[in-house]
């Protein structure tokens, strides 16, 4: 009986709602259920009859705008940066030392040499020119907009050279990691400075951002089956590092220290949630709001994951990508 | 006009395409979150966060039956509940006054003054009912959701949905007994 006017009740309130047909005409069409219909959809036409609350316009621009620049940063930051966050900042007096000294030492190797090391390997002897050589470029460049194309070049190439050194015979697992976290400190240090350009060109540099992560992310992957397992294992280290520990002050980073106070005024993209556990996705969205939380409180697996030999699974780039660790 | 499907599969790829699920459903989640919670701030800081979390989540999101609507919803539901549990509050909250931005025309004093009144009263009457009640009066008569996408915000099925929907008729209809009903 209950069900029997379940159905009819609802069926009365799509008709209506879809304009259908009316209180009158539904109570027509039932006459054994006219009473308690009759009552029931009022109290329906009552309550939908009701306007509906609007949101402040500017409200909703404002939250519109905080959401697309949430939105920038998604998909572009997979691995942790809390080394490069915590690092101090290099005096600009060293800073300059250092470029000073980097274009002397590259004038007197001269430009074939510099050239000769285009190509170079991190394995390669050429291979520091060759970062010096990008390092001085950066530093030479005041325009925010060609600073970014460049660290999205330098990304790139670190892209291609993980790819060549995987096909190589002789892998050299601490070049790669070392490769591997320039390339993610390249692009994010051009996501860092999207936010002083113009819209733009922002939204251009954004682009190229996007279409470079997602090629580094495959990359990444093929690392994790791919590679022997000592370059994982040294892959998984270079993580944990970053995690946990401050980073060793790389040559290839000191162009990048300078700029390290620009990532200040990008909180979002440091404090956003990169590398988090791999859980149920409505447990996930369903849980405690992670918005702006601590990148890096979630990630490093617990001694008792890695001693039970399971696979640490990390979700990238908010996505259910499983990187299983061999031990 | 994309089809929301498309628009869904194209922000997971390129979240800028987000936007375009904000456009469509903001005002929807807002009178959600408005009608259950009452106080606009409240509402304005829940949305918003309904939105973020979807942008988190949205990688995750699989067509398996779940109408994406009522996933969004199931994020706002569970964000006016956390936020309940948090504040140790009872739905019943008084209205304010900057809360009648309603959707009307009527710029008549009388008018307005009648359908401030007519709100107050239908949010303070639907705050009484039980949770799933609430969501299907809100989702259904409000938001014009069909049954199968109030199902999948409840987790429940389309026949339970119809159920609880006349439960929340019987409710209402004793609690406007004399105020928007004439019986």
């Amino acid at each position: 009986m209950n069900k029997i006017f379940d159905d009819i009740l609802d069926n009365c309130i799509n008709q209506i709602k879809l304009g259908n047909d009316d209180i009158n005409g539904c109570l027509a069409k039932y006459p054994e259920y006219s009473e308690e219909l009759k009552s029931h959809l009022h109290t329906f036409y009552a309550i939908a009859k009701i306007p509906k609350p609007i949101p402040s316009p500017q409200f909703k621009l404002e939250a519109k705008s905080r959401l697309l620049k949430q939105a920038k940063s998604k998909k572009l930051i997979y691995l942790p940066l809390r080394g490069l966050k915590s690092r101090r900042f290099q005096s600009l007096k060293t800073a300059l030392i250092q470029i000073a000294a980097t274009i002397l030492i590259l004038v007197l190797l001269g430009g074939g040499v510099a050239m000769a090391s285009a190509n170079s390997l991190p394995n390669s002897p050429l291979y520091p020119v060759k970062i010096a050589t990008e390092n001085v470029q950066l530093a030479l460049t005041l325009n925010q907009a060609t600073k970014a194309e460049l660290h999205l070049r330098f990304a790139e190439r670190r892209l291609e050279e993980i790819t060549r050194t995987l096909s190589d015979e002789n892998k050299e697992e601490i070049k790669l990691e070392k490769t591997i976290n320039a390339m993610i400190g390249h692009t994010n240090k051009a996501i860092a400075l999207t936010d002083k350009m113009s819209e733009e060109k922002r939204e251009e540099i954004l682009l190229k951002t996007l279409n470079l992560a997602q090629r580094e992310q495959e990359t990444l992957q093929k690392v994790m089956i791919q590679a022997p397992v000592e370059v994982k294992n040294a892959i998984k280290n270079t993580i944990e590092k970053t995690q946990g520990k401050d980073q060793k002050n790389n040559p290839e980073d000191n162009e990048a220290e300078s700029l390290i106070e620009q990532d200040k005024t990008n909180k979002e993209i440091n404090s956003k949630k990169i590398f988090s556990p791999n859980k149920d996705t409505e447990k996930n969205i369903n849980s405690e709001p992670n918005l702006g939380g601590n990148v890096f409180s979630n990630p490093k697996p617990t001694e008792d994951e890695k001693n039970n030999g399971e696979n640490d699974k990390y979700e990238v780039e908010g996505k259910m990508h499983e990187l299983n660790f061999i031990k | 006009m994309d089809d929301l499907k498309d628009i869904v599969n194209e922000s997971k790829k390129n979240p800028q395409a987000f936007a375009k699920i904000y456009e469509l459903f903001f005002d929807k989640i807002y009178g959600y979150v408005y009608y259950k919670i009452g106080i606009v701030a409240e509402a304005e800081d829940i949305s918003e966060q309904v939105f973020l979390k979807a942008l988190e989540g949205i990688g995750n999101f699989e067509w398996k039956g779940v109408p994406f609507s009522s996933w969004l919803f199931r994020i706002a539901s569970n964000l006016v509940v956390d936020y309940f549990r948090k504040k140790n509050k009872l739905s019943t909250v008084p209205i304010e006054e900057q809360a009648y931005k309603i959707a009307d025309n009527r710029r008549d004093t009388e008018d307005m003054i009648n359908l401030k009144l007519s709100f107050k009263t239908a949010q303070k009457a639907i705050c009484k009912l039980s949770e799933d009640q609430q969501n299907v009066v809100i989702l259904k008569f409000l938001n014009g959701f069909s049954n199968a996408e109030i199902a999948g915000v409840l987790g429940k099925t389309e026949g339970a949905v119809k159920s609880i929907q006349h439960r929340a008729l019987n409710s209402l209809r004793k609690a406007l007994k004399g105020e928007l009903l004439n019986e």
